[in-house]
């Protein structure tokens, strides 16, 4: 699967430094609250980005600011080595895909027409997509392996489905950067599989907020901890994910098991509080 | 990709079929009426006499009446009823409310309230003589209701449900003063103002159609060419912030043209509700979620129910014409009541 289009003049194209995002002193408040705080970090180029923290700590914030949507207030953020607000919103649709969870709309669409929706950034005003267009969001399609829902309404796929569809639509948009919000939220283990499979086969920049920490240990290249609005370590997963770093950010005990071989580590955490929870609601209840 | 095509086949055949049915409708409406004309004598007023009054055939008076009386009417019903249906289409879209109605933000509150400013002030010398003063009234009363919903909002007026609730607000606080005017009104103006608020094509004339025909086909192009956009925020705001669409200034711009259709709309015929909410939920019924196709059956078949209604609002009673108002209010409470049915059977 390909969704890079050799046609289509992107900014990424002509930029080939290492950082895609460059942020200093970066700070983004809401009133006078201060939900992202003093941030500093880079986004490696081709490189799977994993955001990790509690509920809370600004990861949605963080991405939300990486596609512009969220305004920083202070500090710099930098996408291909120019101001990311000095972009056009249809300069960065052309560059940035995002897939976010999105409550369903009141107005369903069917799946075709919702993937359809990825050729809006490239299409000139008054012109229609054409025959190379649609094979394009067929095609798309069929890479999420959705071409059995084709003309199917969107509110009534699976939540699996859901987000292979909305993967589709930032196919279709054929961009190099992709930033992807809890992807793996509200589905089964073998959907989670499936659907990071089908980003990792994309072959290009992503950024991704998720919780599961083993999974993002193994699907990320590089890792992000946050808590509170600040980034408390980030780097490869073997210096992110330290029992010290997750016993002060997600206040519980957790083991690393260290694979030699594959650079890459287990996470347990420490149940036993959530067991004596269980076994004294059970005693009262005998009782 | 055979689907595809046959899926385009079909809506073009659903609209072929429903402009079939449209152009029946604007010749029998013709007929119907205290004078009661037959098909084929309509039919060569029309396309044979045409409006220069020939010996043709037909009866000079017949002649008359179906090009200065019946043509205009069913044409402003026709304009009415397109209009309503692709302001509810695209407000409904817009503001991802599935209960919006050109009537949500208070335009018509607001353009009865000028048009009743302008009848009670000038009482019975603009019932009798122009209209275009009543017109103005309202279409002034309309602009100025959207004008002052924006005021409310302020810089709230970005978010969907702000907007929703000032456009609520002054709808309330508009209705509040037409009344108090009515109240303090003489009961044959009051009377008067009451049947205009009620809606009706009783006035409508060649020269009216000209503004509404007008701002209908700069809307409905406009909308087409940004249906597309639109289409991503009926799918959620931020996600299409993420395809490149200006969200809050489409939605206003949209927001402003809507008003101003149905301020022209209203200004002409009066308050007819139910339309534009009813109409799009039917259209998005028979050919689908596409905003295109919605917009065109909306033309198609909003035309078509405005003629009928009107049809029906002519002939139910002798020598009187029922107001369109009531007739749309009672299908649309009846058509409520069935898709209720439906849902709850479902």
């Amino acid at each position: 699967m390909s969704i890079q289009s050799s046609t289509q003049s992107t900014v990424s194209s002509s930029k080939k430094g290492a950082d895609v995002f460059v942020a200093t002193a970066l700070y983004w408040k809401v009133d006078k609250s201060c939900i992202l705080n003093n941030l500093k970090f880079e986004i490696k180029r081709n490189k799977i980005t994993g955001v990790i923290g509690p509920n809370g700590a600004g990861k949605s914030s963080l991405l939300r600011c990486l596609f512009g949507k969220n305004k920083i207030s202070s500090g710099s953020l930098s996408f291909n080595d120019k101001n990311i607000y000095d972009y056009s919103r249809r300069e960065l649709a052309r560059n940035i895909a995002v897939v976010l969870q999105e409550p369903p709309t009141q107005f369903d669409m069917d799946v075709c027409e919702l993937v359809s929706l990825g050729l809006i950034p490239n299409l000139k005003f008054l012109s229609f997509p054409s025959a190379r267009d649609k094979q394009r969001v067929i095609s798309a399609i069929a890479d999420v392996e959705l071409s059995d829902k084709l003309h199917c309404s969107f509110n009534t796929l699976s939540g699996g489905e859901k987000q292979r569809a909305m993967l589709a639509r930032a196919i279709v948009q054929e961009t190099k950067i992709l930033i992807l919000d809890e992807p793996t939220n509200h589905l089964d283990i073998q959907h989670q599989i499936d659907i990071l499979h089908l980003i990792k086969k994309l072959n290009i920049t992503i950024v991704l907020s998720i919780h599961d920490l083993n999974i993002a240990s193994i699907f990320c290249d590089e890792l992000i901890l946050m808590d509170e609005g600040e980034i408390v370590a980030k780097g490869f997963s073997r210096d992110v994910l330290t029992e010290s770093n997750l016993k002060n950010v997600f206040k519980v005990d957790a083991k690393i098991e260290k694979n030699s071989s594959r650079v890459k580590q287990k996470i347990t955490f420490d149940l036993s509080k959530l067991e004596s929870k269980t076994d004294s609601i059970f005693g009262n209840n005998h009782e | 990709m055979s689907r595809l095509f046959a899926l385009s086949n079909r809506f073009t055949l659903v609209i072929f079929c429903s402009t079939a049915f449209l152009i029946f409708s604007l010749i029998f409406a013709t007929g119907r009426g205290n004078v009661i004309i037959s098909f084929d004598q309509v039919f060569d007023s029309i396309f044979v006499c045409g409006s220069s009054n020939l010996d043709c055939g037909v009866k000079l008076v017949y002649q008359k009446i179906v090009w200065d009386i019946r043509i205009p009417r069913i044409l402003m019903a026709f304009l009415t009823g397109a209009g309503l249906s692709i302001v509810g289409a695209i407000l409904q879209s817009v503001t991802r409310n599935p209960l919006a109605d050109p009537y949500l933000f208070g335009i018509s509150s607001g353009a009865a309230l000028g048009a009743v400013l302008v009848i009670s002030t000038f009482s019975g010398v603009i019932i009798a003589g122009s209209a275009l003063s009543i017109t103005f009234g309202a279409l002034v009363g309309g602009i100025f209701s959207v004008v002052l919903m924006l005021f409310l909002a302020g810089n709230a007026s970005l978010q969907v449900d702000k907007l929703l609730l000032s456009g609520v607000a002054v709808s309330f606080m508009l209705g509040a003063f037409t009344s108090l005017v009515i109240y303090y009104s003489n009961p044959d103006t009051a009377s008067s103002l009451l049947f205009w608020i009620m809606g009706s094509f009783s006035n409508s004339s060649w020269s009216q159609l000209t503004l509404p025909s007008i701002t209908l086909v700069i809307c409905l192009v406009t909308f087409l060419i940004y249906q597309r956009w639109i289409s991503a925020i009926q799918a959620g705001d931020e996600g299409a912030l993420t395809l490149g669409v200006p969200v809050s200034s489409l939605r206003l711009m949209m927001l402003v043209l809507s008003s101003i259709l149905t301020a022209v709309l209203v200004s002409q015929v009066g308050g007819i509700g139910f339309v534009g909410l009813m109409i799009p939920h039917i259209c998005r019924f028979i050919v689908g979620n596409q905003l295109y196709k919605v917009l065109l059956m909306c033309v198609v078949l909003g035309g078509s129910f405005m003629i009928w209604v009107d049809v029906f609002a002519r002939s139910i009673l002798d020598e009187q014409v029922l107001p369109v108002g009531i007739v749309t209010s009672a299908l649309g409470s009846l058509f409520f009541f069935v898709i209720l049915k439906t849902k709850s059977n479902n």
